[in-house]
């Protein structure tokens, strides 16, 4: 019972981490190496909204508005010049990024760890079936599928949807069709990197608040967005239950064993399936 | 990038066949090379022992023996290559002595390079015992405290809190695991029972499958050799399911002053051995403590405390024997004793350039005081040598 | 005539450093005519079709739409003022069904006024405007399968369909035949007639037949020059026409 909870909220935030990445790969065909100090970002943010407002609440709202608008400029000044490019220029860019990032946290916040604890609310351990878990993993698991939930919504049934994941698919046939595909891009790309932001925030209370904390968490998003498919939030959501749950078990059984269990999966899925569980083929380069 | 490399060789070598005089003629400037992660994770730990030796080397006013002391900080990214390749063009430059580093692996790589080329080499953080194992390292000297002391202590500290059954919680590499290994052999003769134990690896980026086993094994306490980010998460992880209300939670270097910025409330009454603590009482410490406030606006991190400590009293030693043959320097250092550390007496041991000291464990607390952090760090037990270290033959 | 043209090129260059192009265009295109442009491989074609729909700035000269000078507009720009246009290679969007193909395109066309966070099914307008292509083009019976899976008369068709919803006044097609096999090709060139009816059409194209068929004038095009224009059966007798097809493959 334990295992599975825990690997449920294991499973939400390795969703919550990695959705924003493979939404940006899916539009632009962007690696975002710099996800993980939005993450960062959104950590730090998250505690100077609570260390100043006293709410976690507000934090949850407020870090990934800034991590979008820190995305915004990064794309507009960073990533546009650069879309037709060959990719190795993106990714250095994207590089260069995570420097700016990082002195930027260290000249605002220094090189301490932050504290940032989980709301009152959700502070008290709770019995679930003989089980003693953490109220605030319970409400990671819940807010995680409903971000899962939420995302797939706008994807597949709003018509700004339609429009991004047409956008992935053909951008300059949806240029052809009168839409501003800079604008997407630039949309998506914000909406990315507050999710990462988002996911820095809400999973403050468990990690290490420090300047490191981006390098540890973009491993387990590439290994999420490989095995799902890049670009795919089905994938996302698929991989990261999947990921999740190995994990926990693993933890359960053979703790030291953990991480190369994970790479185990990784490999497996690519053997059985190249373009991860989801993910299709491209038809244009 | 070859011709650089070649360079570098050659002056290696010129260095280590230049004709050593009867007498040194005093240089034009004495030459520290201080090499420590001053990027990524351990830059937290280096900033500070960066600002301790700071403290010290302004205390002499920057001069020895009337030379200017010249200190060059290089940063070791944590990685005992990158460690030895920057020591070794340092030293290549004329270096005196070398200053680092910060993790053991890394450590123990840039003492068999300063053994090699015979520099002095000091050691204020690294706990590893093959760094002061008896009669193996000629020209490293440790002014902190290692795994054996710290290890002693936290025993200590389970018998003094009637700790009956402990669960294990140990980092997967071999240095952590001879820390538990010891940990247990003490338990052992104390009439501690050990009820359970778990291997993590390093980084860990959950925890709560383990301490959920913890919390069922039926112990009494957690005992965890993990530090830095693992404790870090550890504790945080363990506060979220209410583990310190069933657990007394305990292990050495556990928690600190800058781990308890990181965890808050998380970490309130962890148990953990202490390095130097800004508290202490004495003279020099009080004196010590003025100094870096005053220059740094903060109390010093036990980093900062233990690296001033021995750069202090390293310095002290070379200029008493106003010589300039490092050679000198060694043999002093060898069985020398500080009377006025910032932790009272310290006694190099002649065998193992091991400084006998003092040792402390603590808990971590919630200060009250205007002009202290939220939360820090209680000295709850002084030990003294006679209790932790051996004699030397 | 110049004076109302529905698209107009003025000395239009383009050059790739040495190489140019296109060489000093100029046309004035009338409403509602339907326009063949041929010539050899390398003559300027496409290069022509990617300037007209904003793609690529012309190194000199300009592009007006009904008279707007729009030579500094790009693509999405050009496309709202009613510049439609299909690819050499047909484009519709993987991983979409073709009736969400075509109701985003119906969606595109009121792109900047709709709420767009609400769903999808609350604007009916875009999906009856959808089904109505789906008539229009003929594969109301291929309505939910994925656009990847459609033959290559479909897919033209559909891709077609696409340009044709924002019921454009301008339509550039590049080579909408190309690939698309025997059985479906009176079809699609049915199709192609149909829907040019009340707009200006410039059709690339390399199937004569259908060129002559469909076309009420054609350009012929060499080595970035417009080098004659005429009725199709005048063009067919050009001795220029058919010296600069001599020699080519096309």
């Amino acid at each position: 019972m334990n295992i599975l909870i825990i690997g449920l909220s294991l499973a939400a935030m390795l969703f919550l981490l990695s959705a924003g990445l493979t939404l940006i790969f899916g539009m632009g065909g962007i690696i975002n190496f710099a996800h993980g100090s939005f993450y960062m970002l959104g950590a730090y943010g998250g505690f100077q909204v609570i260390d100043s407002t006293g709410s976690f609440w507000l934090a949850l709202v407020l870090a990934p508005l800034g991590g979008a608008a820190v995305g915004v400029l990064v794309e507009r000044l960073a990533l546009r010049p650069v879309y037709n490019r060959e990719p190795f220029v993106q990714m250095l860019l994207t590089f260069g990024v995570i420097l700016i990032l990082e002195e930027g946290v260290r000249a605002v916040w220094g090189l301490d760890y932050k504290d940032v604890s989980a709301p009152a609310v959700l502070a008290a351990p709770v019995h679930v079936l003989g089980a003693t878990v953490s109220a605030f993993r319970l409400f990671l698991i819940a807010f995680g599928a409903a971000m899962a939930a939420l995302l797939f919504l706008v994807l597949e049934k709003t018509p700004v949807g339609t429009v991004v994941r047409a956008a992935s698919a053909d951008p300059e046939m949806v240029r052809a069709l009168g839409i501003d595909v800079g604008l997407v891009r630039t949309g998506v790309f914000a909406f990315g990197t507050g999710l990462a932001a988002l996911a820095g925030a809400v999973t403050a209370p468990l990690f290490p608040v420090e300047l490191g904390m981006g390098f540890g968490v973009i491993i387990d998003c590439f290994v999420v967005v490989v095995i799902g498919g890049l670009g795919s939030i089905k994938g996302a959501v698929a991989a990261s239950l999947l990921l999740g749950l190995v994990r926990a078990g693993g933890y359960g059984f053979a703790p030291e064993w953990v991480d190369l269990l994970s790479y185990c999966l990784l490999i497996a899925v690519l053997l059985l399936r190249p373009h991860g569980l989801f993910g299709r083929q491209r038809r244009l380069a | 990038m070859r011709i650089k490399r070649g360079i570098v060789a050659a002056a290696a070598v010129l260095a280590i066949v230049r004709p050593s005089l009867a007498a040194e003629p005093a240089p034009t400037s004495f030459r520290i090379a201080a090499i420590i992660g001053l990027s990524g994770p351990l830059a937290v730990i280096g900033a500070d022992m960066r600002r301790g030796v700071e403290v010290a080397l302004d205390e002499r006013n920057r001069t020895i023996n009337g030379v200017p002391i010249e200190i060059t900080w290089d940063d070791s990214e944590g990685k005992p290559q990158v460690t030895v390749q920057k020591a070794a063009s340092r030293i290549a430059a004329g270096a005196n002595m070398v200053f680092g580093e910060i993790g053991s692996p890394a450590t123990v790589a840039l003492s068999g390079l300063t053994e090699q080329r015979e520099v002095p080499l000091l050691v204020t953080f690294a706990a590893d015992n093959a760094l002061t194992t008896p009669g193996r390292l000629h020209w490293t000297f440790r002014t902190g405290k290692n795994v054996n002391s710290t290890v002693g202590v936290t025993a200590g500290f389970a018998e003094r809190n009637h700790v009956r059954k402990v669960f294990g919680i140990t980092p997967d590499y071999e240095a952590a695991r001879d820390s538990w290994t010891l940990f247990k052999t003490l338990a052992a003769t104390k009439g501690i029972e050990v009820v359970g134990e778990e291997f993590h690896q390093t980084p860990a980026r959950d925890f709560s499958i383990l301490l959920d086993k913890a919390m069922r094994s039926g112990a009494d306490a957690l005992y965890t050799v993990s530090q830095g980010n693992d404790a870090i998460t550890l504790l945080k992880q363990a506060n979220e399911v209410g583990l310190k209300e069933k657990m007394k939670l305990f292990g050495p270097g556990m928690v600190d002053e800058i781990i308890m910025r990181a965890v808050g409330p998380a970490g309130v009454d962890v148990g953990s051995t202490l390095r130097y603590h800004w508290s202490e009482d004495f003279p020099a410490n009080k004196d010590f403590v003025a100094r870096y406030k005053a220059k740094y606006g903060e109390l010093p991190s036990a980093n900062a405390g233990d690296a001033y400590d021995g750069m202090r009293w390293w310095l002290r030693v070379v200029a008493d024997t106003h010589s300039w043959d490092k050679k000198d320097w060694v043999a002093a250092m060898t069985g020398s004793v500080i009377t006025d550390s910032v932790e009272g007496r310290k006694d190099m041991g002649a065998c193992d350039h091991q400084a006998r000291q003092i040792a402390l464990a603590g808990v971590g607390v919630e200060q009250t005081a205007p002009d202290l952090p939220k939360y820090g760090m209680k000295i709850t037990d002084i030990l003294q040598p006679g209790q932790i270290y051996r004699p030397c033959p | 005539m110049t004076a109302d043209a529905a698209l107009r090129c003025q000395a239009l260059t383009v050059r790739y450093g040495r190489f140019t192009a296109l060489d000093g265009f100029s046309y004035a295109f009338a409403p509602g005519r339907l326009y063949g442009i041929i010539g050899p491989n390398g003559a300027g074609k496409t290069t022509l079709m990617n300037v007209l729909v904003g793609g690529v700035r012309p190194s000199a000269g300009s592009v007006h739409i009904r008279e707007t000078d729009v030579t500094g507009l790009r693509v999405p720009a050009r496309a709202r003022m009613g510049l439609g246009r299909s690819f050499q290679i047909t484009r519709t969007f993987a991983g979409m069904t073709v009736f969400e193909n075509l109701r985003l395109a119906a969606q595109a066309s009121v792109f900047r006024r709709q709420p767009l966070w609400r769903s999808a099914r609350t604007f009916p307008e875009t999906a009856e405007r959808a089904r109505a292509m789906l008539a229009t083009v003929g594969l109301e019976r291929e309505a939910d399968r994925p656009a990847e899976q459609l033959s290559h008369g479909d897919g033209r068709a559909l891709e077609l369909g696409l340009a044709l919803m924002a019921d454009p006044a301008v339509l550039l097609l590049d080579e909408p035949l190309a690939g698309v096999g025997h059985g479906a090709l009176d079809r699609t060139t049915d199709l192609l007639a149909r829907v040019s009816a009340g707009r200006t059409v410039l059709l690339i194209e390399h199937n004569m037949s259908a060129v002559m068929r469909l076309a009420e004038t054609v350009l012929v095009m060499m080595d970035g020059k417009l080098i004659a224009q005429g009725d199709p059966a005048a063009m067919r007798r050009d001795p220029r026409v058919r010296e600069a097809y001599l020699g080519s493959d096309a």
